[in-house]
């Protein structure tokens, strides 16, 4: 079967004015169906450039990108925006609710640009909010809510749509520990449900107590457990 | 797209609700506009009304000329019989039913009789017109009690008159005015009838005017002509005034053109009265005139509109890339959830044009409320038409549109990374 997700010789340069700055210098790297993958690396690695990478909201500057078996490297804005709404689940490290919208009305936005129904779009994302653990809560705005909620309601939202893979970058960067553990808790049991799963973390724990670690240094994949085997 | 134009209504409104006091100032300019718009259509369409309406009094397809005497010619009036003769003439009203015969339906004259009117030992103060049943068809005049001065009375020479309403109320004559005799100039009239009380306007009035009397008595011409001629003498210093007829009222052809038939009087009446002891007053040129000045107003207005639209949209501009500014992690998140630019752009389009469509919203009202409190007190007879709430508003949205084109593409422009790291 074809990886889910496949980057080939990816590179990602800045230009800041004259000077050219390599975030990524030839990373390849596959991922499987159902696996849950834990990077990490020193700040400005180029985790981050990655993960913007694999979610489609960055291309790279040169190098191929392989999304479920399509080339998705060089495609253009409206392209990457619907392969975004259909297949990707982002989680940030600041949670990103938007403020002025309900708990529910939060979840409902990728579905919101599927075009699904109201009614439709209500249901879903009641299933995803019960799945995090927050079903009483739908109608509350993030600014009732926890630092730790918030990022339940976030990964409800990551999920809501079904995607081929949710990518978290730092999701328990802004948390406690305890939090912190309980966020990836909920990681684990959509990784048990099937999900396939990349988190950049920090947090050796939370590394070790996955089957996958890449570590990444100066724009390269320094280590991947899965060759290393 | 516009399966989600409820929510994106929705949410605006909410973003709007939220910062009430900002989005109202923002609106002033919009408000002012729109409500100007409003006002000025409103006044605009009841002055035109109005105008028309007392410029219809008149009648459209009538040309008016007076005699008039003409001021102080002193050289002229060398004259050894000391008679003033000024205005109109025989000659010119044949001239002018020659020219213009086929645009013109009818002539009718008035000739003024200059004679005293007593009624038991009281004189009565109002002018005495020598007329033809055509002239209260040609202005309208109504019939209130009895009968007009007909054709017959006039070949028939008859002593028989007509009199104001009004006149009767102002002499207290309470007995039936159809048993009523007038003497007037030393002849004997019989009152047959009553004519209703026209509803002139005052500056109308003054136009059909002949004399500074307010109050008519109507005879028939031809009587007037019998008794009393064309000339009338004052003694005992043996001064006189000769007029042939003191007013014409030309009735054009339905079809026809007014102007035409007048400029051709014009220059028959020029050549012939070289002292111009005559005043010509189209009703339909009058209309003209006074539309345009209104015209002058209603530009005025739209101007003042115009800035004021102009102002609230550059508002509308600032408060809408402040809002873009503010929101540059939603819009990030948005993209992040498969939004595409023009889905962003839309967002603000649609939040745009409901705080400008309010705007005009509440423009209408004060508009409206102007049209109904100020106009009344300052005499303008104003109308809102339903024409003019669907143009504010119309307007109102496409200032929120074009305002709001720049912080949409602008908030669709922004990089989704760059957006979601947005402090
Ligand atoms: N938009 C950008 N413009 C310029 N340089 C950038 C930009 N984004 C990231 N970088 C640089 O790329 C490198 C990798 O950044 P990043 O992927 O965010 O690292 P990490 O997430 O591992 O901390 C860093 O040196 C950073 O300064
Ligand atoms: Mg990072």
């Amino acid at each position: 079967m074809a990886p889910v997700m496949e980057l080939k010789a990816v590179e990602r340069t800045y230009r800041m004015g004259k000077v050219n700055l390599s975030a990524l210098r030839g990373v390849s790297v596959t991922f499987e169906e159902g696996e849950m993958t834990a990077v990490v690396g020193s700040s400005g690695s180029g985790k981050s450039t990655m993960m913007h990478i694999l979610g489609c909201l960055d291309r790279p500057t040169r190098g191929e990108y392989f999304l479920d078996g399509e080339n998705v490297a060089h495609l253009e804005d409206d392209a990457l925006s619907e392969i975004r709404n259909r297949k990707i689940g982002f989680i940030f490290q600041m949670f990103n609710l938007i403020p002025h919208l309900s708990i529910a009305e939060n979840v409902e936005l990728p579905l919101f640009y599927m075009g699904t129904r109201r009614r439709r779009r209500h249901d879903l994302s009641m299933q995803a909010i019960e799945l995090v653990g927050l079903g009483q809560r739908w109608r509350h705005s993030p600014a009732e809510l926890s630092g730790g909620e918030r990022q339940r309601v976030a990964i409800a939202r990551a999920i809501v749509h079904e995607p081929r893979v949710v990518l978290a970058d730092e999701p328990t960067g802004n948390l406690d520990s305890k939090t912190g553990a309980e966020i990836i808790a909920v990681l684990h049991r959509l990784h048990d449900q099937g999900r396939t799963i990349l988190t950049v973390t920090h947090d050796n724990n939370i590394a070790s107590s996955l089957t996958r670690r890449i570590v990444m240094r100066d724009g390269l994949v320094e280590n991947d457990s899965s060759e290393s085997e | 797209m516009l399966y989600g134009l409820f929510e994106l209504l929705r949410l605006s409104v909410r973003c709007l609700a939220a910062n009430a006091l900002r989005s109202l100032l923002t609106l002033l300019g919009i408000i002012i506009g729109v409500g100007s718009v409003i006002f000025m259509m409103s006044v605009t369409a009841g002055a035109s009304r109005e105008i028309l309406r007392e410029v219809e009094q008149l009648g459209l397809q009538n040309i008016i000329i007076n005699s008039r005497e003409p001021a102080s010619d002193e050289t002229t009036t060398e004259q050894p019989n000391r008679i003033k003769q000024y205005g109109l003439t025989d000659k010119d009203i044949e001239q002018a039913r020659a020219t213009c015969s086929e645009r013109v339906e009818f002539i009718t004259l008035a000739h003024e009789v200059r004679e005293e009117i007593w009624r038991a030992g009281q004189r009565i103060d109002a002018r005495v017109l020598g007329v033809d049943a055509q002239y209260f068809e040609t202005l309208r005049l109504g019939c209130a009690r009895g009968r007009l001065v007909c054709d017959l009375d006039n070949t028939g020479q008859k002593p028989i008159c007509n009199v104001d309403e009004r006149l009767l109320d102002d002499y207290g004559i309470v007995q039936d005015p159809i048993t009523v005799q007038l003497d007037i100039g030393g002849v004997v009239f019989d009152v047959v009838g009553v004519v209703e009380q026209p509803p002139f306007t005052t500056h109308n009035r003054k136009i059909l005017a002949t004399s500074a009397k307010h109050l008519t008595v109507y005879i028939p011409a031809q009587t007037a002509l019998q008794h009393y001629g064309t000339m009338t003498v004052f003694l005992p210093e043996v001064q006189g005034v000769q007029v042939e007829a003191d007013q014409a009222i030309v009735r054009v052809k339905d079809g026809c053109s007014v102007l035409t038939v007048a400029r051709a009087l014009d220059r028959i009446l020029r050549v012939n009265h070289p002292r111009h002891d005559y005043d010509m007053v189209v009703p339909l040129e009058l209309l003209q005139q006074r539309e345009k000045a209104q015209r002058v107003f209603s530009i005025t207005m739209v101007l003042i509109a115009g800035i004021s639209l102009v102002v609230g949209g550059i508002g509308i501009i600032n408060i809408m890339l402040a809002s873009v500014t503010e929101r540059t992690r939603e819009i990030g998140v948005r993209r992040a959830c498969g939004a595409k630019r023009k889905h962003i752009a839309y967002q603000f389009l649609i939040e745009t044009t409901t705080l400008s469509a309010l705007g005009g919203v509440i423009g209408a009202l004060v508009g409206v409320g102007g049209v109904y409190t100020v106009a009344p007190r300052i005499g303008w007879a104003a109308i809102v038409s339903p024409q003019s709430l669907i143009l504010a508003l119309g307007i109102s949205c496409a200032v929120g549109i074009m305002f709001g084109m720049y912080p949409a593409i602008k908030a669709s422009r922004m990089d989704p990374i760059e957006a979601l790291r947005f402090e």
